[in-house]
């Protein structure tokens, strides 16, 4: 882009008007910078995702800083003498080594999101690929879910795996839970049925007929009802984690004009 | 009929289930508690906050403890619940003994004959989940526990009651309970959640989440402010409550942006001083007179305190106001265009297709005539309306799309498993017993609860 040249960070540049030195950092940057800075609504509308490094930072760090409880950190210990009375005498049955473990961590949930993180995916069993949700023809055939099902999927695909990888994995750890589980078939049994017999009928009363009703111009269509089978699929999904959760930023929304507001 | 003591045998539960229900929707600003049972009439939630805070006499107060306080003036807060989810049990122990376990608890109970529903927020990280059961069972010790997403509670209310389209001709007795299809936003203080539910359970591939809740609305509230009038960084519960007052989601934010608007100098808008009616004046409390403050419109023509003082009146009939204009509207708009502040996040009706876009096309009509919204943020003014409206333009044109509102929001949830705590039979199937817990271990347990 820079053709070899590389900028020297010079902070002292006076700006004078008519030119300056202005360091290249895209098609808009020239045309933006030339403008005086104070003016925060002559810079032209860039799209977030073109900011720079140190931009970048300073977005994250007031997210941060709106992320806060308090303005300044504090730290509101249990108070003692609470502690000493009703606390363990009520319910001091002894704890466990476990329980004091937890009592006793201070980690914050950035703390245990970086844990969830280094551990790596967790081999979840009966993982199915999100995509039978869309499989079917009717689904298919709009393109709308299709691409937007695909963008979705692209934010996942580090947990893409060979199918077989996956399946293998299942059974033994079904095998091992059924073992010592009497009761939680019991409560899955009933649930396959469930879903069909509901969503299959209507609770309203159909309208009075009239003699139009086969008219091709007044017939209304109604997407097909997924199958059994995919109801249960959808329903016996493992949960995503908290990364996975987190809602994007579509495509089509990054087109738009970053919306810039005077302080 | 078997007697029973055979009866109770034969069941897989092992034994009869506690004779009431506590349900906790452990919110991370606060928590919604109270019994339930099938013999309970109407079951009330108690709204706690859930916090530890300190005022600036350095006097502290636990949960339910904080309505005693007269001046909020620099309090701080220590909140367990960070990001929807228990993260600090130490706090947390500390607020649920205050609330529910010593002799003198608001609502005391004996954890031993008493059943647990707590609700967490949806996709958990499976270390807090453990350290969440290995609690109750092994701290509290509850008899029977149940723990699910907050969302999924809400499908055993009467949705269809919510809707105000189409009237019901006779009221039902029976609603079919949980109801077999509904969407439900939930927006909190920590984050907003949309959740796809069929027979209340929830299509997890379909869960999405917006990282704009409460919390960060205040604090860009409290921001704004800050900047533009008087230094609030430290009055947070001030600045919530003027949030509460007066924010509304706006219909046309370019048209009420463009009312609010000073002028340049030398050109002044002449509509600026009430702005079209979106100017509002609040009067902050001083703690001493006032330990409430309040909305009113804005009078351009009022002096302010300091022309007050010099007019000869007395320093306590002066005010201090705060007067807002576009901050009245441009923070909720945080739900609907994120990327106002810099979120790489689409807003929330956009996210609303794109958990859809999970779900075959087949259920969109049902999900989209039956959305809920849940949670504290439902009751800004405007925003279901909204939210409606940016939902429909973007839904298949031949969709239906629907947006209602519980009556009461913010305990919608508790109510929901108010009504399940009702139905012994189906909550003790979804229940763990202490002794399943101890025979069976946590990650039993933890698979259970993840359907798994």
């Amino acid at each position: 882009m820079n053709f070899g040249v590389l900028e020297v960070a010079n902070s002292t540049v006076a700006p004078a008007p008519g030119w300056a030195y202005v360091a290249d950092t895209g098609a808009k940057g020239s045309t933006t910078a030339l403008q005086p800075r104070k003016r925060a609504r002559n810079q032209a509308a860039s799209s977030l995702h073109e900011t720079t490094a140190r931009q970048e930072t300073k977005i994250l760090r007031e997210l941060a800083v709106l992320d806060r409880e308090n303005h300044k950190d504090v730290s509101i210990p249990i108070p003692v003498r609470h502690r000493d009375n009703a606390g363990r005498a009520s319910h001091g049955k002894g704890t466990t080594p476990a329980v004091r473990k937890i009592l006793q961590s201070q980690k914050t949930f950035s703390n245990h999101l970086t844990d969830f993180q280094a551990l790596g995916p967790t081999p979840l069993p009966s993982a199915p690929p999100p995509t039978p949700a869309v499989a079917t023809p009717r689904a298919a055939a709009t393109p709308r879910t299709a691409s937007t099902n695909l963008t979705s999927k692209g934010t996942r695909s580090h947990k893409k795996k060979d199918p077989s990888a996956v399946s293998t994995p299942t059974p033994l750890r079904r095998v091992s839970a059924a073992a010592p589980q009497p009761i939680k078939i019991e409560p899955d049994t009933p649930m396959p049925d469930a879903p069909s017999v509901v969503l299959s009928q209507g609770s309203s009363k159909p309208p009075v007929p009239h003699s139009e009703d086969d008219s091709p111009l007044l017939v209304s269509r109604m997407p097909r009802l997924p199958s059994q089978a995919e109801l249960e699929k959808l329903l016996s999904a493992p949960p995503l984690s908290y990364e996975e959760a987190r809602g994007s930023w579509t495509a089509e929304d990054r087109r738009k004009p970053v919306r810039v507001f005077c302080v | 009929m078997a007697p029973a003591s055979t009866h109770r045998r034969t069941k897989s539960s092992g034994p009869a289930p506690p004779n009431r229900t506590l349900i906790i929707d452990n919110g991370a600003y606060t928590l919604k508690a109270g019994f339930s049972s099938p013999n309970t009439e109407s079951p009330t939630p108690s709204i706690i906050p859930n916090c530890l805070a300190r005022d600036r006499e350095k006097k502290v107060y636990i949960g339910s403890q904080l309505s005693k306080c007269r001046d909020f003036g620099e309090i701080v807060f220590r909140r367990p619940v960070d990001k929807g989810y228990v993260v600090n049990w130490e706090a947390q122990k500390e607020i649920w003994e205050h609330e529910f376990f010593e002799d003198k608890a608001p609502l005391h109970c004996d954890p031993r004959d008493t059943g647990l529903i707590l609700t967490e927020a949806p996709n958990a990280l499976p270390q807090l989940q453990t350290n969440c059961d290995q609690m109750v069972f092994e701290e509290f010790g509850f008899a029977s526990y149940y723990r699910c997403t907050a969302p999924s509670l809400n499908a055993y209310n009467d949705i269809q009651a919510i809707f105000p389209v189409p009237p019901r001709a006779e009221p039902q007795p029976q609603p079919q309970l949980p109801a077999e299809i509904l969407l439900l936003i939930d927006s909190g203080y920590s984050h907003t959640t949309i959740t796809p539910l069929l027979l209340g359970k929830p299509l997890q591939a379909a869960v999405r989440r917006l990282d704009v809740g409460g919390k960060l609305m205040t604090n860009y509230l409290t921001r704004l402010l800050s900047l533009r009038q008087y230094d609030m960084r430290s009055d947070t519960y001030l600045v919530n409550e003027i949030k509460e007052a007066t924010c509304y989601v706006s219909k046309d934010f370019t048209g009420d942006m463009a009312r609010t608007w000073k002028g340049p100098k030398g050109d002044r808008r002449p509509d600026y001083g009430t702005s079209g009616g979106i100017a509002k004046d609040y009067i902050l409390p001083d703690y001493h007179n006032r330990s409430q403050g309040y909305v009113r419109d804005h009078d351009p023509t009022a002096a302010g305190k300091l022309k007050a003082l010099t007019a000869g009146k007395s320093a306590d009939a002066a005010e201090d106001i705060v007067t807002l204009r576009n901050e009245r509207f441009s923070v909720p708009e945080l739900l609907f265009n994120p990327p106002d502040i810099g979120i790489r996040q689409s807003g929330i009706a956009q996210m609303v297709i794109e958990s859809l876009s999970q779900v075959p096309f087949g259920l969109w009509p049902g999900f989209l005539a039956n959305i809920i919204v849940v949670g504290g943020n439902a009751n800004i003014e405007g925003f279901v309306s909204r939210l409606e409206l940016e939902i429909r333009a973007l839904a298949p044109a031949e969709c239906i799309v629907r947006v209602g509102k519980p009556a009461d929001p913010i305990v919608s949830t508790w109510q929901g498993g108010a009504v399940l705590a009702k139905d012994v039979d189906v909550l003790s199937k979804l229940s763990v017993t202490k002794l399943e817990y101890e025979e069976y271990g946590a990650g039993w347990v933890a698979r259970k609860f993840g359907g798994r």
